[in-house]
């Protein structure tokens, strides 16, 4: 059910350290720009800073507010990412409807019936064979299956993973949100960390881009982050679960920069979308959050029990 | 007779019998126009940003054009002519008629009617002698100030060429300039024989507004050359 977002006091405090992260970045753009006006707005980082400010409030109410408004969001999500993802691949429109559909379905279960969450993948699997089995049509049946289960993992499963935590644990909503912020930073400082020490290249034959210096970036920016949402961080958590978890961020946006790479160059296709302004799709906006998130939960799990 | 003589000399024929393709004309009312920009404004431009998200490149052309237009593009998809409204902006979709096959989309008067209240859509008879009557009605349209988005290639994923004369009649006629656009992306959103959607981005390339001269073939060779050119732009930016 929705709830009434300024009934809980975590969420202005959230919202306005959200905002301030969006001023404070947005400032930091203009002046690192150092163009005029009338040149600024005409600019990609304009309509990206003028996104953030939409998106960043529209997140935070819409996680506060839960039931069908952070419904709505985790659809969006999923609709476009697989979509992407099906332009991407060139999956078939079969399987691509079973995709987004199995999607959403895996959000309903995530929310409504958890005790069939784990059947999803398996469940997924039987769905997609079904094609080849009642169209009769196998050539390539194999690789379209395969390239949909990708997609279905890469996409749908961790959004659905996401709205499991957020409904299902006690702490799920604070560990979205601080997730999320330190993902987002930790993208950005790797992307300001990597272009002023540029440094060797990571893997240079999978993203000639991304180098030691960017991750250096995404491990503070992590950090940073969860620091910067340290009003949302339970108490229960220990200093060493807060570091791997810096950690964990930092190499889960790592990842999914290098995944999202590397499955590009292979199907040798971009996706050229404008859903979201000044950025274009949405795939390239969480991807690192769709791999960080599951990464980092049960990391924290393994270090609580390995602490005690 | 030249050829622009004949056909005036049979729009006086074709206009002695004009009615039995209906005009759909309270469409164009000012209370219809008004339903139409709250239904585009309000519900049509945010679902194809949500369906189709698309990009517009040469879209400074448009503001070269004071009057009335003929918009042609290459056809793929139902979602064309919604994408075209979308992309050119409410200045121009404010006068702006869609000729919409008749024997599709005027099936049935319901259809019909609500694809000219949503769509500002006008029946189009596609062959056989009333298409000379739509021909003319839409002449009409455009000598009142009206502009006009045709697919001149008749169908849907016909490509980018092989355009059928009818819009070089219209804007010869009336006298307005072409409007070349190319729509990509389209045929993997909705292709013909779909009629669910996958989302994904869709780029409208708009090109320069052709003159209409005085001859149809020659008007129609420009189009199709203009397309041709927007379809290179669009690549272009797609390869960037």
């Amino acid at each position: 059910m929705p709830r009434n977002p300024f009934a809980d006091p975590l969420f202005l405090p959230v919202l306005w350290r959200v905002m301030l992260l969006i001023v404070v970045g947005f400032a930091a753009v203009v002046l690192s720009q150092r163009r005029s006006l009338e040149v600024w707005r005409r600019s990609t980082l304009f309509l990206r800073a003028r996104t953030w400010f939409v998106i960043g409030p529209l997140f935070v109410l819409a996680v506060f507010i839960g039931g069908f408004v952070a419904f709505l969001l985790a659809t969006f999500v999923v609709v476009q990412g697989c979509s992407e993802f099906v332009r991407i691949a060139g999956i078939g429109r079969r399987y691509a409807y079973l995709l987004i559909l199995w999607g959403e379905a895996g959000l309903l279960v995530a929310a409504l019936a958890r005790d069939f969450f784990l059947f999803l993948p398996f469940g997924f699997f039987i769905l997609l064979t079904l094609v080849p089995i009642l169209s009769g049509q196998i050539t390539d049946a194999h690789r379209q299956v395969a390239d949909t289960l990708v997609g279905y993992v890469f996409v749908a499963l961790p959004m659905a993973y996401i709205v499991l935590v957020k409904t299902a644990d006690p702490l799920g909503l604070r560990f979205l949100l601080i997730v999320t912020v330190s993902v987002a930073l930790s993208d950005i400082a790797a992307y300001a960390t990597g272009s002023a020490l540029r440094g060797r290249k990571l893997v240079p034959r999978v993203d000639p881009t991304k180098t030691w210096g960017g991750v250096l970036g995404n491990l503070v920016g992590a950090a940073v982050g969860i620091l910067w949402m340290w009003v949302a961080v339970p108490s229960e958590w220990s200093v060493a679960a807060v570091v791997v978890l810096a950690v964990v961020i930092a190499f889960g946006s790592v990842w999914a920069d290098l995944t999202g790479s590397f499955i590009q160059r292979a199907f040798r296709t971009e996706v050229r979308s404008t859903v979201i302004l000044g950025y274009g799709g949405v795939l390239s906006r969480v991807d690192s959050l769709l791999m960080a998130f599951p990464l980092s939960y049960y990391a924290l799990i393994l270090v609580d029990k390995v602490t005690g | 007779m030249s050829e622009r003589e004949q056909s005036q000399a049979a729009e006086a024929g074709g206009s002695r019998r004009r009615a039995t393709v209906p005009t759909y004309s309270w469409a164009r009312t000012p209370p219809a126009r008004l339903v139409r920009s709250g239904i585009q404004y309000g519900a049509l431009v945010p679902l194809l940003k949500f369906i189709a998200p698309f990009t517009v490149i040469g879209k400074r052309d448009l503001a070269k054009l004071k009057g009335p237009a003929v918009f042609v593009a290459n056809h793929q998809s139902h979602f064309d002519a919604p994408v075209c409204l979308a992309a050119l902006g409410g200045r121009i979709r404010r006068r702006l008629v869609v000729a919409a096959a008749a024997d599709y989309f005027y099936s049935s008067a319901v259809k019909g009617a609500a694809a000219s209240l949503a769509l500002g859509t006008v029946p189009f008879v596609r062959s056989g002698g009333s298409s000379r009557e739509s021909l003319q009605f839409l002449k009409d349209l455009a000598g009142n100030g009206w502009s006009v988005l045709i697919f001149p290639s008749g169908t849907r994923g016909t490509g980018a060429s092989g355009f059928k004369k009818g819009f070089a009649y219209i804007a010869v006629d009336a006298q307005v300039p072409v409007v070349p656009m190319y729509l990509h992306g389209l045929e993997q959103v909705m292709p013909k024989g779909s009629f669910v959607p996958l989302p994904g981005g869709v780029v409208v390339g708009v090109g320069e507004p052709i003159p209409p001269g005085d001859d149809y073939n020659a008007l129609v060779r420009k189009a199709e050359a203009g397309v041709a050119q927007v379809r290179t732009m669009v690549k272009g930016w797609e390869g960037a």
